[in-house]
């Protein structure tokens, strides 16, 4: 797996003073060559300052750049640069290019000399007696988790929350060669790993709330110029997407970028405190709107994103949620064959702190928001709406509510009012389903 | 965007940096490579090894036909280009050929200097300088004893050394100094007696007068007064931008051929890298020659960046030198001389050790160093990201191995938390 690979680690500054049994251990146990030592002690006790220094096995090192025999090589399996010493005729050009204290040069032997890690066991680990030196196999856990998706295990979301099942399924669908793009929101805590050893084995850049399509077009269109088509992927909250972050998003799907857009909505700005947002529902409860007063949860009803993104006319704009996986694998599918303007995946994710319910629940809000056409399934292909699954027999909206905290303060009018709202909504995508039948 | 075709004149390190930067940045773009020689690419700091039988011809090539394929990269060999047509974006051919081209890059490197000596002709002299040069002269020593050298900058020092290793005897004749672009007078003292003491003979400040053939040997004539002996004579007194190509192609050319920071020409499209280009340099961001292995690479690095779309820009060249010889390690990096500099020096003779540093504004912009133990890489790095050494220039001195390695592993460091921030 090329790019990925084995790092040895030095914690800089931490060694004890005139300590140098890295440099020994190399010498006796790798090298055999006094004055030999691919790992360099240094003393500063001027400054208080003790280390040892390496080679990086930079990605493009300069040493083999200068070589004029190319007697310095990096190994596309292991990433270990080498120097070929049957080769090397000890001019000493490398040991001016290197800018890191990486490559030594032996005046006897005339010849440089650096570390290569001792091929992958390196023998200066157990030699240090402080524990400073490491071996990070990054390239071993990342393709151990690669073969099954591109998320390590062990993320922090909270206990329930289906954005982490959504985000496995979603990538395993789209493939490992694939952008992903994020912003501050819970599925950050996937694609970066905040605070935890979460690995995203999928190249994984994290942008402001208002910027994600922005930084996106400029990646793909960057590709594209290169002659590479990459998928490029936004996978965003419902604050980023609808709320801060809306007009770049709008612009994008406007200029018709060949982007993916999915939208994660857990109604709320849920990854800073459970703040409502632009898709938060009617009479939902939260940080911002809460009940007690005057208040009864949110007064206003939600704006309602999907028909807004079918309103930029782009080729493709669907609903999906996790509780419906193949509904969405296929959704992502045709996402995923557009190549003339942005695809828009509008995803349906409860969020179990924020709307207050149990955490084995959380699928099942899922259901009943499809069941209860709280949250209808749909796709518009170039302007074709369809009903991607059809609910013969539409749970009330009670259903749905009961399942969490965030409701618990509706009465029977409120109800009666959310209700009506879920049916208008409901009718005004049927009549666009209609239209084109 | 639309498949370009990138035509490079020349494949010397900075052709083939070109050539990496380019593909790694495009995949479809065409690259071409055309060389007046009939050989692979192979590098000029390569060829004194050969003379000294460190290495065989085998070893030389740099980019073989693997390569090549790999970087989908076409190498003409044995072509010379004879025009430059911006107008219509060609390039004309001795053969007649013409070939077009979206970007050019002049790449064509440096020719030694020529002069002009009485008798130059007749005793049939020997240059330094490419693979065919090494082959004459190869040619030449065959069951020759001794060779004169004339010149004393790093081209001739490190053919004498060669020469000295593999047994020959030696006699330089410099018109100052050995070394004198790079090191001062007292290194360069020290570097003449290491040689001396491996059987050099020096001529300083001696010019040739006249050349003379006597009995299959060269009978040199010096302004001194003095007259040397030897079997061959080689010059070696440096190398100057070669180009001729470009006359009436009206790209613009001083001392040669000039660029911009991002290695380009006054006309678009047309880049020059290497030992040909009049490029800015670090310290003063004047423009000048530098024909020097790491600026060629730099160089290249950029201009083929910039071709292929991606904006780089040049941060200047550097003056920069390294010798190993004899068991010894000299090297100097940046400008070592100026009145406004500080300056810190120390010598030991007696352990041939060497100390230099020049100083501005508490920054760093020269390092000479002789068989001192450090990594001269993180010189340069000093100099180039302009660390600030505050009180510590003195501190730096007496302990550059250790003190060098902390400034840069703390600017390494900040620069990272500076990020974070």
């Amino acid at each position: 797996m090329k790019g990925f690979y084995d790092v040895l680690k030095v914690e800089y500054g931490r060694c004890p003073p005139d300590c140098s049994d890295c440099e020994a251990a190399c010498v006796k146990e790798r090298t055999g060559r006094e004055g030999c030592s691919g790992i360099t002690a240094i003393h500063a006790p001027e400054v208080d300052f003790h280390t040892a220094v390496k080679c990086n096995q930079c990605s493009e090192p300069p040493c083999l750049a200068i070589c004029p025999t190319g007697a310095i090589s990096k190994s596309e399996v292991d990433g270990i640069v080498r120097i070929d010493e049957n080769k090397c005729i000890g001019c000493g050009l490398c040991t001016l290019a290197c800018p890191y204290a990486g490559m030594s040069y032996n005046l006897d032997e005339r010849k440089a000399f650096k570390c290569d890690l001792c091929d992958g066991s390196p023998k200066c680990l157990d030699a240090c007696p402080n524990g400073l030196i490491s071996l990070l196999k990054s390239r071993d856990i990342i393709s151990h988790f690669r073969g099954e998706d591109v998320f390590s295990p062990g993320v922090p979301n909270c206990a329930g929350c289906p954005i982490e099942l959504s985000m496995r399924w979603t990538f395993r669908i789209l493939g490992k060669d694939t952008f992903v793009f994020a912003a501050e929101g819970c599925s950050i805590y996937l694609t970066r790993g905040v605070s935890t050893e979460a690995i995203c084995a999928i190249p994984a850049y994290i942008c402001c709330m208002t910027n994600v399509p922005s930084t996106a077009t400029g990646v793909k269109r960057y590709y594209r110029h290169i002659g590479k088509d990459v998928k490029t992927v936004a996978f965003i909250g419902d604050g980023a997407a609808s709320d801060v972050g809306f007009q770049p998003l709008s612009g994008a799907a406007e200029r018709g970028e060949n982007l993916i857009v999915i939208c994660c909505d857990n109604e709320g700005f849920q990854a800073t405190g459970n703040q409502r947002s632009g898709t938060t529902s009617l009479f939902g409860k939260t940080a911002t709107t809460p009940v007690g007063g005057k208040w009864r949860g949110k007064p206003q009803a939600p704006k309602y994103m999907p028909l807004i993104m079918a309103s930029h006319q782009i080729p493709y704009v669907a609903t999906a949620t996790i509780s419906d996986p193949e509904d969405y694998a296929r959704k992502l599918t045709k996402a995923m064959a557009v190549k003339d303007g942005l695809s828009y995946i509008h995803l349906f994710s409860p969020c179990i702190t924020g709307w207050r319910a149990r955490t084995e629940d959380s699928i099942e809000i899922c259901r009943l928001a499809v069941e209860t056409n709280y949250f209808p399934l749909w796709e518009a292909e170039d302007g074709k709406f369809r009903f991607t699954h059809q609910v013969e027999n539409p749970r009330p909206i009670g259903e749905f509510t009961r399942l969490m905290g965030r409701f618990s303060h509706l009465k029977e009018e409120d109800l009666a009012e959310l209700q009506q709202l879920v049916n208008k909504r409901f009718k005004l995508v049927k009549a666009l389903c209609e239209m084109d039948n | 965007m639309a498949k370009r075709k990138h035509l490079i004149i020349g494949c010397g390190a900075a052709a083939l940096a070109a050539v990496q930067k380019i593909r790694s940045l495009s995949q479809e773009d065409e690259v071409v490579m055309v060389t007046r020689e009939s050989h692979l690419p192979y590098s000029l700091a390569a060829l004194p090894y050969l003379v000294s039988g460190k290495i065989k011809e085998a070893d030389l090539w740099l980019a073989d036909e693997d390569y090549l394929g790999k970087m989908k990269c076409s190498l003409v060999k044995g072509k010379e280009v004879t025009g430059v047509h911006p107008q219509r974006r060609q390039v004309s051919y001795k053969d007649g050929g013409q070939e077009s081209y979206d970007n050019l890059l002049i790449a064509s490197g440096s020719k030694p200097t020529s002069l002009s000596i009485k008798g130059l002709e007749e005793v049939g002299f020997a240059t330094f300088h490419t693979l065919d040069d090494y082959r004459g002269l190869e040619q030449q020593l065959t069951g020759k004893k001794d060779v004169a050298i004339y010149g004393g900058g790093l081209v001739a020092i490190e053919l004498a050394i060669a020469l000295l290793e593999a047994g020959y005897g030696v006699k330089l004749i410099v018109r100052s100094r050995i070394l004198r672009g790079y090191f001062d007078q007292q290194a360069g003292d020290m570097i003449e007696d290491i040689l001396t003491g491996h059987g050099a003979q020096i001529y300083k400040g001696s010019t040739i007068e006249e050349l003379k053939k006597s009995r299959n040997r060269v009978e040199i004539a010096l302004s001194s007064g003095s007259s040397v002996e030897a079997d061959i004579i080689a010059i070696a007194l440096g190398v100057r931008p070669s180009a001729p190509f470009l006359e009436g192609s009206g790209v613009k050319t001083g001392k040669g051929v000039l660029v911009n920071r991002q290695m380009m020409t006054n006309l678009e499209g047309i880049y020059a890298a290497g030992d040909v280009a009049e490029s800015p340099d670090f310290l003063t961001g004047n423009p000048g020659l530098n024909p020097i292995l790491p600026s060629a690479i730099e160089g290249g690095k950029v201009a083929g960046s910039n071709m292929a779309g991606e904006k780089m820009e040049y941060e200047g060249w550097l003056p920069m030198n390294i010798l190993c010889f004899f068991g010894h390690r000299a090297f100097s990096i940046g400008t070592l001389d100026g009145d406004e500099y500080q300056i810190l020096k120390d010598s030991d003779a007696q352990k041939k050790q060497y100390k230099k540093l020049a100083c501005k504004d508490d920054k760093l912009v020269g390092a000479s160093f002789m068989d001192v133990d450090l990594f001269p890489g993180v010189f340069q790095y000093l100099i180039r990201k302009k660390i600030n050494l505050g009180q510590h220039a003195e501190l730096l001195f007496q302990k550059p191995k250790e003190i060098s390695t902390w400034l840069m592993l703390e600017a390494e460091r900040k620069e990272t938390l500076s990020l974070e921030v």
